[in-house]
């Protein structure tokens, strides 16, 4: 995959961000601090109440749950009112 | 937009993706930015204002007073007492102690603490409280570095000691005046290059390790030329932080007296600048504007093109990665900033018929530093009171080990302490100041050069022309979606 996607919501937006992979991934939410653990197959949720502005970069972790690796996957903006 | 729509939205993208991310040990992640990139709005009343303030500053110059001295432009403000005050021994030798306390605790977490850069005090304390807050200090209010310089401090307490011996600890050897400040400038690319490109100043332990070798490589020189002469010439941060205090507005004359002085009027000078001094200040304005342009979908792109291209090439193609291409760029980056500075000052030196190009590049590269101070608040404001919140867990435990000192090693710091739209309008407005500043600063230093009315207006289009593209090109980048 190449690029990083972005999706931008408003500041008290509840964001429900559904994911699914072909390799068992935990992926991380910057700023929110909020993780989900996708497992191949299976659709992983994860629900961000927007209540900071910023632009919220989510990386993956492997399955060994190492470090992060270095581009951002996808970025979750929220923008004030 | 609702939330479902943003959810169903967000859903359709999320099963797009296909997660075979490589996998990458750096415990990366210390230096995340959440800030928003300004609106499309933002960045237009800026270039506005930016036009119009020039014009408008342009318009006042109509009738300057012919060679105006600097001395009357720059009041100066003597405040004895206060200089005295600040000058106490007492007060000397606190800061210092704190100076030496704090550089000795970076060092040992450094080397000894949590491997985490969260958990370590030393990341916290060097990339955020010192590099861009003792940066600060020393560009808004005076030269604090100077008395709190660790490597100064502690070489010169040792020389106080070795004296009671008998002893000299530094050879005092001559130093050659053609070198000028050129190792200083070379220890600062490497510093500078360390900091944006290999990202390795977020490992602790490679940090204590590098603090180690400045340390040698800076007394090493010191014990050869003298303290003071190696202060002034090859010690980094002391000529980079120097370099900016010059816009600050407390400062010591040269009789030691503390005055106050309009902000930037430090940056006027009666002689053009040495060649090395004026390399110093391209090489610190390109990495200020570096360190943003590596962050933006434009340097993404160029990135990707490059990878391509070397994936097209077999055997050399693994030179075509990220860090020959930023090496690269890092270092054009000065030389293409140096090459416009020169082309503006030819076109004035033609203008003028008074100086060659050179010397007027040296008269006005220090003007152009206000825009490169005005950036870099934009830029590190939110970061620095988002992640610099961490220094409040740190103070408490700073190895790491688990340790509560003053109970505060349990405090998350809060990224809802600044608004993205008050980082937005201070921004914009930080950055219109500082060409606001910059273009008075280059009308002061051309009534001075080229004292008639004609002469200066028609001297002073091709460094306005710089000037406005310089900070286009700083409003450009904060409106920019940072890409890691």
């Amino acid at each position: 995959m190449t690029g990083a996607r972005t999706a931008r919501v408003t500041r008290g937006d509840t964001a429900i961000l559904r994911w699914t992979s072909d390799a068992p991934v935990e992926l991380h939410l910057h700023g929110y601090d909020l993780a989900v653990k996708i497992a191949p197959g299976a659709v992983a949720e994860m629900k961000v109440e927007a209540r900071t502005t910023g632009r919220f970069p989510i990386e993956a972790h492997g399955k060994n749950g190492g470090g992060h690796s270095h581009k951002p996957l996808f970025f979750l903006e929220v923008y004030p009112e | 937009m609702t939330a479902t729509h943003a959810s169903a939205r967000i859903r359709a993208l999320g099963a797009l993706f296909l997660l075979a991310a490589p996998l990458d040990a750096l415990a990366h992640g210390f230096a995340i930015r959440y800030e928003l990139p300004i609106p499309l709005g933002f960045f237009l009343a800026g270039a506005g204002a930016t036009v119009a303030l020039t014009f408008i500053l342009l318009a006042g110059l109509a009738r300057p007073e012919p060679g105006r001295p600097l001395a009357r432009v720059s009041p100066q403000v003597p405040l004895p007492a206060l200089g005295r005050m600040l000058a106490h021994p007492l007060v000397a030798a606190a800061l210092q102690a704190l100076s030496i306390f704090i550089f000795l605790l970076v060092l040992a977490t450094a080397l000894f603490g949590d491997t985490n850069p969260f958990k370590n005090i030393s990341t916290t304390m060097v990339w955020l409280i010192w590099w861009v807050g003792m940066m600060l200090i020393n560009t808004f209010i005076g030269d604090v570095w100077s008395t709190l310089n660790p490597w100064n401090v502690l070489f010169g307490i040792a020389e106080k000691f070795a004296c009671r011996f008998g002893l000299r600890l530094s050879l005092k050897r001559p130093y050659p005046e053609p070198l000028g400040l050129w190792p200083a400038l070379v220890l600062f690319l490497a510093f500078a290059w360390l900091e944006i490109i290999s990202g390795e100043g977020e490992d602790v332990r490679i940090l204590g390790g590098l603090i180690i070798a400045y340390s040698v490589v800076t007394w090493s020189a010191m014990a050869v030329f003298g303290r003071e002469t190696w202060l002034a010439h090859g010690e980094a941060f002391s000529v980079v932080f120097s370099t900016f205090s010059r816009f600050a507005p407390f400062t010591r004359t040269s009789h030691g007296t503390l005055v106050l002085r309009p902000p930037g009027s430090g940056l006027l000078v009666r002689e053009p600048v040495s060649w090395s001094a004026a390399a110093m200040v391209l090489v610190l304005l390109s990495s200020v504007t570096f360190d943003g342009f590596i962050a933006t979908p434009a340097w993404t792109a160029l990135y990707d093109d490059f990878t391509a291209l070397g994936q097209r090439l077999p055997g050399i193609g693994g030179w075509f990665n990220f860090h020959t291409l930023a090496t690269a760029l890092f270092l054009i980056f000065p030389v293409i900033f140096g090459a416009v500075l020169l082309a503006c000052s030819e076109l004035t030196a033609e203008l003028t018929h008074r100086l060659s190009a050179g010397e007027i590049a040296r008269y006005f590269v220090l003007t152009l530093l206000p825009i490169a101070i005005a950036y870099h608040v934009a830029h590190y404001l939110v970061f620095f009171l988002q992640t610099g919140q961490y220094i409040i867990p740190a103070i408490s435990d700073p190895f790491g080990f688990g340790w509560n000192l003053f109970g505060t090693a349990g405090y998350k710091p809060n990224i809802d302490v600044i608004g993205a739209r008050f980082a937005w309008y201070t921004g914009v407005i930080a950055i219109v100041a500082g060409h606001v500043i910059a273009v008075h600063l280059a009308h002061r230093m051309a009534e001075y050069l080229f004292g008639s009315t004609r002469r200066t207006l028609a001297s002073q289009y091709p460094m306005l022309v710089l000037m406005v593209g310089y900070t286009m090109l700083s409003l450009w980048i904060i409106a920019q979606p940072a890409v890691s």
